[in-house]
């Protein structure tokens, strides 16, 4: 039987303003022991200044930040970053340079017993599979190993808490998709407890658990990646998150919404009564091409993405959405076509509520 | 920057590069062959007499003003460049000021302060019991004092920047890894900034070595005086020649220093896109004391120095003694002027022969022919009037035998010589602001005026000058200003009657005159604010 147990990381009810400007409104989050969370917002959105609380490099203004249980931060206390027993990934990895790969990663180890330490060092250059630049500087590393060294570096004291700031935005996208995988994999293995900001939602949803989607310093949304896909909680995240169209529409029935895209029928996601205007959400996947089909879009813009092509259309209401289809119906610009809205969760949202976001 | 242009021949923009390093190359090739072919009576002599003890001052001095300016230029910069506290902006730019101050100006303020007749012994003289007490200021750590105040800029400025291009990344992540901010400091921010400090060391001591001024006024007998009197007091150009061998191997040592660690830089130069630097705000006593710190280090090194000079400067124009120094000046000008601009002519076509041809030899070459700045002034004026005198014996013998004519020495003694020589010296300094002007310019400008068939030197002319005009006016100002200060060359030099305002002050700093030379002081600081300025304007943006 275990007790329920006590989240490794809390952010209570966190304020933050720099001048007159409120950088972050009252923001509160739970992390259990062993979870990988992640603040997914666009720049600017205060989600850089929350990380920096929680490591120490910035005081608070209100509310508390609890690690292990106990309070590091607070308008009483602010214990330094050295005594909070984090780790962090650096956006420029901000390695130091004097150093060989061996002695960034061994850096953090104290104690005075070399060969424990030598063991460690290799332990964590194994775990990020650089045994061959071992004694490597950072100048003479790609930017790929440089974000290695830098996860090591920060896991080797064997922090309770691991924060990462934007770590795959200095790498190219074909890079930082296969280390996004890799970092979540070793952080697994740990079995470490992250914390990681990105303003990259494919970052996100490879790497956490629970993604925070936050807006001009409040979290909007905290979920997994596929509900917040799935089943944004407002417009903001809806359009932030993923491709697709709001366009306008009108309860006519229980699940029944009649809008751009003809009669459409699902669970909705707000209870609405009937002749409520809402506004609808529709991804690219749920809109298909059927020749037999009474809805008549046109082709807008089209790019073709190899196996299939994502078509903007334009609806008889003249407003637009988007389409993803296989490759091989291939209809050329400003051609009508017939198409059908297959939407089995009708998320909606009240008119007018979008505030940030476009 | 290689421009490659078919039409050109590259062949004569080698020509003046080959000719500018031959000019500086032979002064030093004369030093290191006297080097190499000691003579055994006057090593001898210098050996028994001399040399142990120019050899101990010199490395008094050398470790003295090294850890003085290190620990001065480090910390102001660590403060000014990461922390923050009341005043720093200000004391950022303003410690920078010491600058202005020439060494020997410094040298014969301090002294005439902490004289017996100055200020501060007649102060403490009337107070009975305290005479006793009387300060022997002609001591090395005076020296050292009055020489690290003076040069820590050099150290102040190049660490501060370096700390503040570390950003606060490196320090913030050594926090997350355990370190307290003092061990942040001495772990992380001190051994990145290392190759940055050595360089500004490297420039402090080679100044060090090459001060003439401030050790003479303190009869602190280094190898720069030795030259001199060596030359000047037992007419020894020889025994000259020897000492300044030595000083020159100690010179090119630093100067080889400065080369490996400015190499290093761009390893270290980890900041990608712009560092974000979070300042550490400074609270209670620790910004109290960092703040009364910092104004300390300028009250000592600028602000009393400057007013002891104002106040002694007034007392001479009250007396009547303000237009005494009117024809100095206008030679000092006329000087400054004309080498100012010999330097930008030289420091354009050397330049511009760069850009024509970068080859490796090239550059150089360039390199070769800026070196100058690492040669202190003393020896540079053994180097010149050894050939020169084998030159002109050469020429009178020459025209002798043609027409029977006794000339007596051609170029000896001449404003030319004069001239040849601050070439040499300062060349580095007009030459870097104008080729980094240079550099500037888009090679794709050149081929554009190429395909309009445009000759080099029309290109030079038409394109190049037009857009090098903020570089050279730079190139002219700290060239004058250098000129202005410049006091071995122009002592052991100068032709008679060509006595500049750094003459003047010698002369009267060698008979304890210290209030009549405030004045020459003054405007010699005034003329030094000038660079300062220029230079913080860069800084600031």
């Amino acid at each position: 039987m275990m007790l329920v147990d006590q989240p490794l990381l809390g952010v209570v009810n966190v304020q933050k303003s720099f001048g007159q400007q409120r950088v972050v409104k009252g923001v509160s989050l739970e992390l259990a022991k062993g979870e990988i969370g992640c603040l997914l917002g666009p720049s600017g959105c205060g989600k850089t200044t929350l990380l920096r609380i929680i490591a120490g490099f910035e005081s608070v203004q209100g509310g508390r930040v609890l690690i292990g249980g106990s309070e590091v931060s607070s308008l009483a206390t602010m214990v330094p970053p050295e005594n909070r027993n984090i780790g962090m990934v650096f956006q420029d990895y901000a390695l130091f340079p004097h150093l060989s790969v061996s002695e960034n990663i061994g850096f953090g180890l104290g104690g005075k017993d070399v060969r424990a330490k030598t063991q460690a060092i290799d332990k964590f250059v194994e775990l990020v599979g650089l045994e061959d630049a071992k004694n490597a500087y950072p100048h003479e590393l790609s930017g790929g190993q440089q974000q290695r060294v830098a996860l090591a570096r920060a896991l080797a004291p064997q922090p309770s808490l691991l924060l990462l700031d934007e770590p795959f935005s200095n790498l190219d996208v074909t890079l930082s998709e296969k280390l996004t995988v890799e970092v979540r994999d070793i952080l697994k293995e740990a079995g470490i407890t992250a914390l990681m900001v990105t303003h990259n939602q494919f970052e996100a949803f490879a790497v956490a658990d629970s993604i925070g989607v936050i807006f001009d310093g409040v979290i909007c949304q905290w979920d997994s990646a596929y509900n917040i896909y799935h089943s944004p909680k407002t417009l903001d995240v809806a359009r932030f998150v993923g491709d697709g169209a709001v366009i306008k529409g009108v309860v006519t029935g229980g699940g029944q919404v009649s809008c751009g895209l003809g009669e459409l029928r699902g669970d909705l996601s707000l209870p609405c009564e009937n002749g409520c205007e809402v506004e609808l959400l529709v991804r690219p996947e749920d809109v298909f091409h059927d020749d037999g089909s009474a809805v008549v879009a046109e082709v807008m813009h089209k790019s073709f993405r190899g196996s299939n092509i994502l078509y903007k259309l334009k609806l008889s209401t003249s407003e637009t959405c988007l389409a993803l289809v296989s490759s091989h119906q291939n209809h050329s610009l400003g051609s009508t076509i017939g198409i059908v809205a297959d939407v089995g969760n009708l998320v909606v949202f009240p008119v007018g509520t979008a505030s940030a976001g476009e | 920057m290689n421009v490659i242009d078919p039409k050109s021949s590259k062949g004569s923009w080698h020509v003046i590069v080959w000719v500018l390093a031959a000019f500086v190359v032979i002064p030093l090739v004369t030093i290191f062959s006297s080097f190499l072919t000691p003579e055994k009576d006057i090593w001898a002599h210098l050996a028994t007499t001399l040399l142990p003890e120019l050899l101990l001052n010199t490395l008094i001095l050398v470790v003295g003003v090294a850890s003085f300016t290190a620990v001065l230029g480090v910390s102001l910069g660590w403060f000014t460049g990461i922390c923050d506290f009341p005043g720093r902006r200000f004391f950022s730019w303003a410690l920078a000021l010491p600058m202005a101050l020439p060494a020997y100006v410094m040298a014969f303020i301090f002294l005439g302060i902490m004289d017996f007749s100055g200020p501060l012994q007649g102060f403490m003289r009337t107070f009975p019991g305290l005479e006793t007490y009387m300060i022997e200021v002609r001591k090395a750590p005076f020296v050292i004092i009055v020489l690290g105040l003076t040069l820590y800029p050099y150290v102040y400025l190049l660490s501060r920047a370096s700390f503040m291009n570390q950003g606060s990344a490196m320090f913030e992540a050594s926090r997350t890894l355990g370190l307290n901010p003092t061990q942040a400091f001495f772990k992380v921010a001190l051994p990145i900034s290392r190759p940055w400090i050595v360089s500004g060391l490297a420039l402090v001591l080679m100044e060090t070595l090459a001060d003439f001024g401030a050790v003479s006024i303190f009869n602190y007998d280094t190898f720069t005086t030795a030259i001199y009197k060596s030359w000047f007091g037992f007419f020894s150009i020889a025994a000259a020649a020897q000492l300044s061998s030595i000083l020159v191997v100690l010179a090119f040592s630093l100067l080889l220093l400065e080369g490996v660690y400015k190499s290093r830089m761009r390893y270290y130069d980890s900041s990608r896109g712009g560092p974000t630097l979070v300042r550490l705000r400074l609270r209670g006593w620790r910004a109290a004391a960092v703040t009364a710190y910092c104004s300390i280090v300028l009250g000592v090194a600028f602000i009393v120095p400057l007013g002891q000079l104002i106040v002694w400067s007034v007392e001479m124009i009250q007396g009547g003694e303000g237009g005494t120094y009117f024809k100095y000046i206008v030679r000092t000008l006329i000087l400054g002027a004309s080498a100012a601009f010999l330097i930008c002519c030289v420091s354009v076509l050397l330049s511009y022969a760069k850009r024509r041809n970068g080859s490796k030899i090239n550059r150089f070459l360039c390199r070769l022919a800026t070196i100058g700045y690492a040669l202190p002034g003393t020896v540079l004026a053994v180097g010149i009037v050894l050939p020169l005198v084998w030159c002109d014996n050469l020429l009178q013998q020459i025209i002798f035998l043609v027409v029977h004519v006794e000339t007596g020495p051609l170029f000896q003694g001449t404003v030319l010589v004069m001239l040849g020589a601050y070439l040499v010296r300062f060349l580095a300094v007009g030459f870097s602001s104008v080729d980094s002007a240079m550099q500037n310019i888009k090679p794709s400008l050149d081929e554009a005026a190429a395909i309009f068939g445009k000759t080099g030197l029309q290109t030079l002319t038409i394109i190049h000058f037009p857009l090098l005009q903020k570089g050279l006016f730079t190139a002219l100002v700290l060239v004058v200003v250098d000129v202005i200060k410049e006091m071995p060359i122009t002592l052991m030099m100068r032709p008679f009657g060509w006595d500049t305002l750094a003459v003047k002050i010698y002369e009267l700093t060698s008979e304890g005159e210290w209030v009549r030379a405030a004045l020459p002081g003054l405007y010699l600081v005034l003329a030094g604010m000038i660079p300062v300025f220029i230079f913080i304007r860069k800084m600031e943006k």
